[in-house]
């Protein structure tokens, strides 16, 4: 193992609520541990570890997030440029602008991102697709309302180039 | 590429596999293959009080990533392809068992919910960059809460226990062919709806206004659940659209 994924791990350890993490690789073998806070444990949410326990309402147990309030429905920041590159859907899905209802939404009008950030998730047929940006620049406009179907090739946000 | 090669990541306790594995693909340092288990996790939703469960090994809880070798078009088609592996492996492990997918992708052995597979995504554009292929198996469980009725374990339906480790190194090789395979979306979905839960008998779903019943007919390539209600009409029905009862 390379220093740089030890350094990764250990980040996303930090960011966790791992107690104690062992990786072997070969005759590589390293644990790392942290104070572990009870409190994290209760509050994480957590759609992986409902599916084995819970089969009396299927759809709940994996369900996608929920609606938004009405607060996070698309909003239009300014005008945007006549050079604003358009995402569209690259599936027939549900449009979810958070991991979670409870969970802040990916991106908001105004926002800068840059290849790799997360757009939004699409939902088909209980599969979860994170579509992650390509481009770089600032969100001018959420084109879909949060947990809306769409359509292939549907428009979904428009960005202004950085 | 050797699943060989790549590590299984062990943890003790975790909220989810799926996002410990996603966070490492954000990250640049998933390798396909790359393996996360846990001993425990905090109990599921519909479960009262949401605590840890103190006992570690009660359930197989793996997260896989995978570098999908199927069009985004065929998301169903590798979805149905972990689904069919998994049900393998339950058959190899213990040959009397009725082995079933319920659609979309829940494991059932006997008639009732034994684990469930839950696939997270990273398209990058329209390219299907990776898949973290999520599984939760009831192993070690020996009664479940009288609220979840349906639920089983391997230990419930077999009277014994299981190797974990076992268990694991199967249905990762397992999972890990299946997601390379290049067998045909015919291939795959004859053999989804052979082992589909309810083909051919009658099902009760509900929308939550009204509770109908209607027959199993099979599953399509896209994903859709195809059903024949009273009338006689065909209807193909979308995940999430009307709820399963039990």
């Amino acid at each position: 193992m390379e220093f740089k994924q030890i350094q990764e791990l250990i980040k996303a350890i930090n960011k966790s609520n791992i107690s104690e993490l062992s990786v072997e690789e070969g005759d590589f073998k390293i644990t790392i541990k942290q104070q572990a806070s009870d409190t994290q444990f209760v509050t994480v949410h957590q759609p992986m570890q409902a599916m084995p326990m819970q089969q009396s309402a299927p759809q709940q147990a994996i369900s996608a997030p929920q609606p938004q309030a009405p607060s996070q429905a698309p909003a239009v920041a300014s005008a945007p440029a006549d050079n604003a590159t358009t995402i569209k859907s690259p599936m027939i899905g549900t449009f979810y602008r958070s991991s979670s209802p409870d969970k802040p939404l990916f991106v908001n009008v105004g926002d800068e991102v840059k290849p790799g950030d997360v757009l939004c998730i699409i939902e088909a047929m209980k599969l979860f697709n994170e579509i992650e940006c390509e481009v770089s620049g600032r969100i001018v406009k959420v084109l879909i309302d949060d947990a809306s179907p769409v359509e292939y090739d549907q428009p979904l946000f428009l960005v202004e180039p950085a | 590429m050797s699943l060989l090669n790549a590590p299984i990541i062990e943890l003790d306790a975790i909220d989810s596999t799926n996002n410990y594995a996603m966070r490492l693909i954000d990250a640049d340092t998933a390798l396909p293959g790359l393996t996360i288990t846990a001993r425990r996790q905090r109990a599921g939703k519909g479960q009262r009080g949401r605590q840890w469960t103190d006992v570690p090994d009660q359930s197989l809880l793996m997260s896989m990533v995978t570098v999908p070798v199927r069009p985004l078009e065929e998301q169903f088609i590798f979805n149905a392809s972990v689904a069919i592996a998994i049900a393998e492996v339950l058959l190899e492990v213990y040959e009397q068992w009725d082995v079933r997918i319920k659609w979309p992708n829940d494991i059932i052995i006997n008639d009732k919910k034994a684990g469930g597979v839950l696939i997270e995504n990273v398209l990058r554009g329209n390219r299907w960059a990776n898949s973290v292929i999520g599984l939760g198996l009831n192993v070690h469980q020996e009664t479940f809460s009288s609220d979840l009725p349906f639920a089983t374990s391997l230990k419930i339906e077999a009277g014994r226990d299981f190797d974990l480790h076992l268990l694991l190194t199967k249905l990762r090789k397992q999972i890990w062919e299946a997601t390379r395979a290049d067998s045909s979306v015919m291939d795959i979905m004859r053999q989804y709806n052979t082992l589909l839960y309810r083909k051919g008998k009658e099902q009760t779903f509900t929308d939550n206004n009204r509770d109908w019943s209607a027959i199993i007919v099979g599953t399509h390539a896209s994903g859709t659940l195809q059903v024949q209600t009273e009338d006689g009409t065909i209807s193909q029905y979308t995940h999430g659209v009307y709820t399963w009862k039990w």
